[in-house]
């Protein structure tokens, strides 16, 4: 009786991403529970098995996080980008306009390459250090850097967690990333900047007394050997330059992650031991499970039908429905983690093209600038603005939950808008 | 003989001899021996990187053991671990020998119902508590249960996965096993247990006299229920333990696999008790999976499958024809193949072979797979390596201050492999020649 399964399968999935939504249990944990228990019912009812289960995970995506936090785990040891932030923040020469327009920029590019949560834990002490020497307030810095970092990390296949599922589902390259999405999120960059100033402009001084102590600090404060710095950097390169070609030498970007790994455990022989329980191994666990539990969604017929009768629409608006679909991960993602929202949705994107026959390709930029841009909106709405608003309640003046959504769910308007007339735009003459 | 044969076998020798010289960290040895056979592979065109992850790593026995470390981990809060251990010096009062032997049988009875694997992380903990306060070696108790929970293992359809292959293969049920295994089985742990006690008797004198007498009659004192700490969190243990026995009497019927068996249990607990996630997945021991894995691929790499059919096949036809030569080449063989490599790709190579041979064997006898069973579950216990439950033992040994190498282990088992193989063939050949079914030797 297939209703029973799609009744039993949906009521496992909503309970666990209403779970997910409420942060009552350790997300790992309701995760692990939901897929075990949709697992656990798909065996005894018949539209679930063991086998199919382990073949709903995406591999290529584990290895690659695994590959990826390894590497950035050990060069983040080095100082190499605070090294970096400091030095940037110093050339602003105490033109708070400047320094900020510096961070923020500096943040976009690091979590383009890095995940935007190292980025952030790097750079908002950083910050904070700076702003307390200048006497400045700390929040349309640390604001401001937390959500350039989210417009940052849309650019590239590894900028963020939503871009390295899609990527690995749809076989996207590094450089059809790049070319794609990047010219949008420099674009949104650049019109977010200038919403920060209008934002930002009256509460600020143009410029600040005390320069002296700005550039007296000394930007190696951290540094402990120069050379594993140098080494760090040489990783870097690289590995960006390996991404640059993956998709013409054949290599995938997971084998690229851990060249990467290899190369920073070999040239800078951090502990191993350290570096593995450094890993998040819960954040793999949870990536795993999801992808178990929507498996199990999928195997009781319940994608195959949303796809169906979404691809009646899609086959109708063509040009409308990635602009829906823009929207729709937006709005999702500003409520819930955008990771299970993706994992979530990209069988139904499959759907579409396996049923259908629609180009899906628009499609999947949609998705990763929905699910991207929309965490933009809330404190919680992605794991960079967590870390931004728990680091920020060290300090006197902590970020509240009102105070984030002032600014952030303006923008976070204003980028869907904007993304939205340009993959349309994208689409019209057949680019995206 | 091609180039890619010998780089493969180059690897997998070099790999094996530097995990037995014990010269390198166990982990690191794996890892990068598989880095080697992929990169080889990759040049000569054997190994694609994706053959690593969907074909290589065998997932049922990482996420086996990573949900059993898991449940072990909360277990641990609760001080049940203590408080067997309390009860088992009271049993044992206080005599090293019995000890020993207590946590032998423990381990050989648990493991007829439930994963070897988690018979160890359940067991090993409490002798590893009791050693501790006592001051005694925790090095041959460990070394006990581990032979033991293979041994025992063999018993049963769902003791061991080899018996589960079989029996699909095979169409034997629950009590075929215990008829036809049991007996010997039995009569092999008691063998091995009569050893122990003459190869241990100047240990144990030893170990009774330097004993820590005080706290001995301390614990002997003590009520065992004073060590738990934590009520609460024993009753949700004790429930997913309930669960996970459940599960893996139920396993053949429900066909569900020991990893889901485990992973489900661990899901269960953490539901239970709500730990903080990132302190929990700290207890996991990364380094045993990372080996494990390591070690399948580097296995995987040799085309392990490819040349152990034509070793298998190569024996065979010699034998051909004759009953008992081929139920002891299958029994020896299969006892020193699973001492090498995991047994479970090793009875999925036999199994096949086996079930040709029988088809064209005069009589009907099933005694072919019952060799199998044995010399899988017996030959695991020559390496640490051939056996998770063993390599376990092995990485639980390595929070003492003198943790158990290769050497100490191939010191004692390859005696204990070598009686109770030969024990097995003596049974197989008596029941062979006999002219008449003996009742209780495998048939």
């Amino acid at each position: 009786m297939s209703y029973m399964n799609w009744v039993i399968a949906l009521t496992i999935f909503f309970i666990t991403y209403i779970v997910l939504f409420t942060e009552k249990i350790d997300r790992t944990i309701i995760t692990l529970a939901g897929a075990l228990t949709i697992l656990l019912s798909g065996v005894a009812l018949g539209f679930y098995t063991q086998p199919e289960a382990f073949e709903a995970v995406d591999f290529d995506t584990i290895t690659l996080v695994l590959g990826m936090m390894i590497m950035v785990g050990t060069i983040q040891r080095t100082g190499l980008i605070e090294y970096l932030s400091i030095i940037i923040a110093q050339k602003s020469k105490g033109r708070v306009w400047l320094l900020l327009l510096g961070l923020g920029a500096f943040t976009a590019l690091s979590s383009a390459v890095l995940d935007n949560v190292t980025t952030m834990v790097i750079v908002v002490p950083t910050t904070l250090s700076i702003t307390d020497l200048l006497g400045l307030s700390p929040i349309p810095f640390l604001v401001s850097e937390s959500m350039l970092s989210i417009v940052g990390g849309l650019s590239t296949l590894i900028g963020d967690p939503p871009n390295i599922i899609i990527g690995s589902a749809a076989d996207l390259s590094f450089t059809q990333f790049l070319t794609h999405l990047g010219p949008i999120a420099v674009i949104i960059w650049l019109v977010s900047v200038l919403y920060f100033w209008f934002k930002f402009n009256k509460n600020m001084p143009s410029t600040v007394k005390q320069k002296q102590a700005l550039k007296e600090i000394d930007p190696g404060r951290t540094v402990e050997d120069w050379n594993d710095v140098k080494k760090a950097s040489g990783v870097l390169v690289a590995v960006i330059g390996l991404y640059l070609i993956h998709g013409m030498i054949g290599l995938q970007p997971q084998t690229v992650a851990f060249i990467g790994a290899t190369l920073a455990l070999l040239l800078i022989r951090p502990d191993v031991q350290e570096t593995l329980a450094n890993v998040e191994w819960s954040v793999l666990l949870f990536y795993a499970s999801l992808f178990v539990l929507v498996g199990g969604l999928e195997q009781a017929g319940i994608i195959h039908q949303i796809a169906r009768e979404f691809g009646i629409i899609a086959e109708n608006f063509p040009l409308l429905a990635p602009i829906v679909l823009i929207w729709l991960a937006g709005v999702l993602s500003g409520i819930i983690d955008n990771v299970p929202l993706t994992i979530a949705l990209i069988p139904v994107i499959q759907g579409l093209g396996s049923i259908h026959g629609i180009h899906l390709s628009s499609y999947w930029w949609a998705l990763a600038l929905g699910a991207g841009l929309g965490g933009i909106s809330s404190p919680i709405g992605s794991s960079a603005n967590v870390i931004t608003v728990s680091l920020s309640e060290r300090t006197e003046n902590p970020i509240t939950f009102t105070k984030w959504v002032k600014v952030g769910l303006p923008l976070t308007v204003l980028n869907l808008t904007l993304a939205s007339i340009l993959l349309f735009f994208g689409m019209q003459i057949g680019y995206m | 003989m091609n180039s890619e044969l010998l780089i493969s076998a180059l690897i997998f020798v070099g790999t094996y001899l530097a995990i037995l010289t014990n010269k390198v960290e166990r982990s690191l040895a794996a890892v990068t021996g598989a880095a080697f056979m992929v990169g080889a592979g990759l040049v000569f065109g054997f190994y694609n990187e994706r053959e690593v992850i969907t074909e290589a790593i065998d997932w049922n026995t990482i996420a086996l053991l990573f949900g059993m470390m898991i449940v072990v981990g909360i277990l641990k809060d609760t001080g049940l671990f203590e408080t067997l251990a309390v009860w088992a010096a009271k049993l044992s009062r206080g005599d090293y020998f019995y000890m020993m032997l207590l946590f032998g049988i423990l381990a050989a009875l648990m493991s007829t119902t439930i994963d070897n694997v988690t018979t160890i992380l359940l067991v090993a903990p409490i002798s590893m508590s009791i050693s501790s306060v006592l001051g005694i070696d925790p090095k041959p108790i460990l070394l006990t249960q581990g032979l033991f929970a293979n041994i025992g293992g063999v018993a049963t359809l769902i003791g061991d996965p080899p018996n589960i292959m079989i029996s699909t293969a095979g169409g034997f049920s629950y009590l075929d096993y215990i008829y036809n295994l049991a007996p010997t089985v039995i009569i092999c742990t008691s063998v091995t247990a009569i050893v122990f006690r003459l190869i241990f008797s100047e240990k144990t004198r030893r170990e009774n006299k330097e004993m820590n007498r005080e706290a001995l009659d301390n614990i002997l004192e003590s009520r065992p229920s004073k060590e738990i700490s934590d009520w609460s969190l024993l009753g949700k243990s004790l429930a997913t333990l309930v669960f996970i026995i459940v599960l893996f009497t139920l396993q053949s019927v429900l066909s569900i696999t020991p990893a889901t068996v485990a992973l489900a249990g661990a899901a269960l607990i953490l539901m239970l008790s709500q730990p903080d996630m990132s302190e929990i997945l700290e207890r996991v021991e990364w380094r045993t999976l990372l080996f494990f894995a390591g070690l399948f691929v580097v296995v995987h790499g040799v085309g392990n499958t490819a040349l152990l059919t034509k070793a298998a096949q190569g024996v065979l036809r010699l034998t051909r024809g004759n009953l008992l030569l081929s139920a002891l080449s299958i029994l020896f063989l299969s006892a020193i193949g699973s001492g090498l490599v995991d047994n479970i790709p090793l009875t999925a190579v036999m199994l096949p072979i086996i079930g040709t041979l029988s088809a064209n064997l005069p009589g009907e006898s099933n005694i072919l797979w019952w060799a199998l069973a044995f010399g899988t579950g017996f030959g695991g216990n020559a390496t640490y390596i051939g056996s998770p439950a063993n390599e376990m033992i092995v990485s639980l040994s390595e929070d003492h201050h003198e943790p158990i190498t290769m050497k100490y282990w191939l010191k004692y088992s390859t005696v204990i492999t070598l009686i109770t193989t030969l024990i097995a063939g003596a049974v197989i050949a008596i029941q062979i020649v006999s002219p008449l079914n003996l009742p209780f030797l495998p048939n």
